[in-house]
């Protein structure tokens, strides 16, 4: 709701926007991204003739907020909301500590992904970049076609635009990878062909092994590509796929949630989430 | 009669990517299209031996370039699968990998 809320009065009411951050005791990482790519998306798209200062259209104000924003600093966050365009983004990449990157090339992306997602946890879990390298080929092939066939031609920077976090708790232990993106969602895409399925159920099953939108015989083995490092891993805590309206959590053995959320999201957002990895050697 | 190597990383890519050329450069359909197919079709090559591991530190494989690549030779490219286990030797110590490309090959068509 607040994010739909930035993008109207940006991209339709044309105002420029203050943040208050003032009151902010806590944000989670899929909260952050979104915040991100909305912020991101905002500085790089809106009409140059409206905003003289389109890369400081939005603006956050912590106040005398300065735990939460010394946290915004930390996360990398502020490096990633600050004033900017694309150049902002592309010096994201630049420092491995940043644990935002936005992306549309992920072929020539690729190895830079892997370096610094093994920043955080080396060797990673098993199956997690072939879980991304299947999850980005989905963002390319499906997430934003619809869009490129409308009347307002999708602006440049939004073709196969992803978000992505990624970070390890120290304290706590776990490894999170987020990754975001703006496209049409699942639900609308299994609608093309299961006209009367709610949002959570279209999720289950665009993420069924053998689903594909495509009429080509062979595909639609991404998402179980997807699901593997939650099966295979014995510390993988769970998978997150959120969609539209639908909700979908995932764990070793499969569906633990499934639901229906008051409010949809733009797009889809996906979470792999380990636990401490915990050495199988008990001691003698 | 020869058998020829092609090692991933140096004849190919240290970290293929995608399905079609549209995905990026090193693409499965590239790979089988100018690496794998030109050796099927050459009668002097009996055995080609695909080297898979000597890909960047943390790449893996996923199912998209590996379908492409493999599967594909029998769905689109008019080899049966016999043909293909005969004459392609996957090299990995990832069994998964090997297990993965010959499933692919026997059903290119999906489940």
């Amino acid at each position: 709701m607040f994010f739909d809320e930035l993008d109207r009065c940006v991209l339709e009411n044309m105002n420029y926007v203050r943040i208050d951050a003032s009151k902010l005791k806590s944000i989670t990482a899929a909260a952050s991204l979104i915040l991100f790519a909305k912020v991101t998306r905002c500085q790089c798209c809106a009409p140059q003739g409206v905003f003289r200062y389109r890369d400081q259209v939005i603006l956050i104000d912590f106040g005398e907020n300065e735990e939460m924003e010394r946290f915004f600093v930390k996360v990398g966050l502020w490096a990633a909301l600050k004033s900017g365009g694309q150049s902002k983004l592309d010096k994201l990449w630049n420092n491995n500590d940043v644990r935002f990157k936005s992306g549309s090339n992920p072929s020539r992306e690729f190895s830079e992904i892997i370096s610094w997602l093994r920043t955080y946890k080396d060797p990673l879990p098993k199956k997690m970049m072939s879980a991304l390298q299947e999850a980005y080929l989905n963002i390319a092939h499906h997430a934003y076609e619809r869009f490129k066939k409308k009347d307002i031609p999708l602006v440049p920077f939004m073709y196969d635009r992803w978000w992505q976090y990624a970070s390890y708790d120290s304290s706590q232990g776990g490894f999170s990878v987020v990754l975001y993106d703006m496209g049409v969602g699942m639900p609308e895409m299994v609608r093309e062909q299961k006209k009367r399925v709610k949002d959570s159920r279209a999720v289950e099953i665009a993420m069924e092994t053998g689903f594909t939108t495509t009429k080509v015989v062979g595909r639609g083995r991404g998402s179980e590509d997807m699901q593997r490092p939650i099966k295979v891993n014995d510390y993988a805590e769970y998978l997150f796929v959120y969609s539209g309206r639908g909700l979908v959590v995932y764990d070793h053995d499969g569906v633990i949630q499934s639901s229906n959320l008051r409010y949809g999201i733009s797009g889809t957002l996906i979470e792999w989430r380990f636990n401490e990895e915990v050495d199988d050697y008990q001691g003698d | 009669m020869i058998t020829k190597v092609i090692d991933m990383g140096s004849d190919f890519s240290r970290s293929p990517f995608g399905r079609y050329p549209n995905d990026g450069r090193n693409s499965g359909e590239r790979f089988r299209k100018e690496i794998l197919v030109p050796l099927m079709k050459d009668s002097d090559v009996v055995c080609i031996e695909v080297r898979l591991d000597s890909v960047e530190q943390g790449y893996e494989y996923g199912s998209s370039f590996l379908h492409e690549a493999f599967g594909v030779l029998v769905r689109d490219e008019g080899f049966s699968p016999e043909e293909v286990k005969s004459k392609i030797k996957i090299v990995t110590k990832h069994d998964d990998y090997k297990r993965e490309i010959y499933q692919y090959v026997a059903d290119p068509g999906g489940r």
